[in-house]
């Protein structure tokens, strides 16, 4: 499997990029992982912020836009780079689930 | 508006947040902050979550950050510097939610502790043993003491809000 130095990465932040694969802005990101995540995972702004400008920094989800009802929410993207370090990470939470189980519940 | 004079630091923000919650529900609601000095406007009793947030030098402008945090709840109340007070009607919200992230805020701290600390350090090892001898008395011995009290204190906070980004980084959260 290729390396990525991102990896491992927080639940948090997996749920972000996921999240990402359609243009969202931040209010739009905790509504859509709480969904995704049946109410389990709330989302905390400072998180979120912290999260994003993280994310942003490391060219894993580009800005593309503004909401246009309000221009002070700025709609967030994921990138190619963001994209393979997700399908890392699937690949690896697959790996750790499949020998879980197999000590456990095999 | 009444006023109360309270010490608090960085490193016990939980402390300060209590405080605030007490005042709210005696009546007393946080209304801004400078140096030391709470104030306050007197209104009906009520339960108000409080939090702060350390925004930093991020490069993120100040209304985006304020709109999010206020699309999850969390109204401004005042800004005191880089720290952000806000308030939430729902008390068990919270401000992060996975100590990655709160880790990452003590980070932003420390690096703001540093960038300050240069110049006062400057002063201890390269300033202050230059003017030596010449300047035991007066103003220039006032201003010696200053910088050493400052000095502690400074390197006081960094040494706290240090153990506090180790305590976090001691989970095993992914």
């Amino acid at each position: 499997m290729k390396q990525n130095l991102f990896s491992p990465i927080t639940e948090s932040m997996y749920y972000i990029l996921l999240s990402l694969s359609e243009p969202l802005h931040g209010y739009g990101i905790i509504k859509k992982v709480e969904e995704m995540s049946q109410g389990r995972l709330k989302l905390a702004p400072g998180t979120l912020y912290g999260a994003l400008t993280n994310l942003e920094n490391n060219k894993l989800i580009i800005s593309v836009g503004v909401d246009p009802e309000n221009i002070r929410r700025k709609l967030y993207k994921i990138t190619d780079s963001g994209v393979d370090l997700i399908q890392i990470e699937i690949k690896r939470l697959e790996e750790l689930l499949r020998n879980g189980k197999k000590v456990y519940y095999d | 508006m009444i006023s109360q004079h309270k010490l608090f630091f960085a490193w016990n923000e939980d402390k300060e947040m209590d405080y605030l919650q007490k005042m709210a529900r005696k009546g007393y609601i946080f209304h801004h902050t400078n140096f030391f000095n709470y104030y306050f406007e007197e209104k009906e009793p009520e339960s108000i979550n409080y939090a702060a947030d350390f925004k930093g030098f991020d490069k993120m402008p100040e209304e985006e950050y304020l709109q999010l945090f206020e699309d999850a709840g969390w109204t401004m109340v005042c800004r005191y510097g880089a720290w952000y007070y806000f308030k939430n009607m729902d008390m068990d919200a919270l401000l992060y939610n996975d100590y990655h992230s709160v880790q990452n805020k003590y980070k932003k701290l420390l690096l703001f502790l540093l960038i300050v600390g240069l110049p006062l350090y400057y002063q201890l090892f390269i300033f202050l043993p230059r003017m030596s001898n010449e300047a035991l008395t007066g103003f220039l011995f006032g201003f010696r003491l200053f910088v050493y009290f400052i000095v502690i204190l400074h390197f006081s906070a960094t040494l706290k809000i240090f153990k506090l980004y180790l305590k976090f980084s001691k989970n095993i959260h992914e």
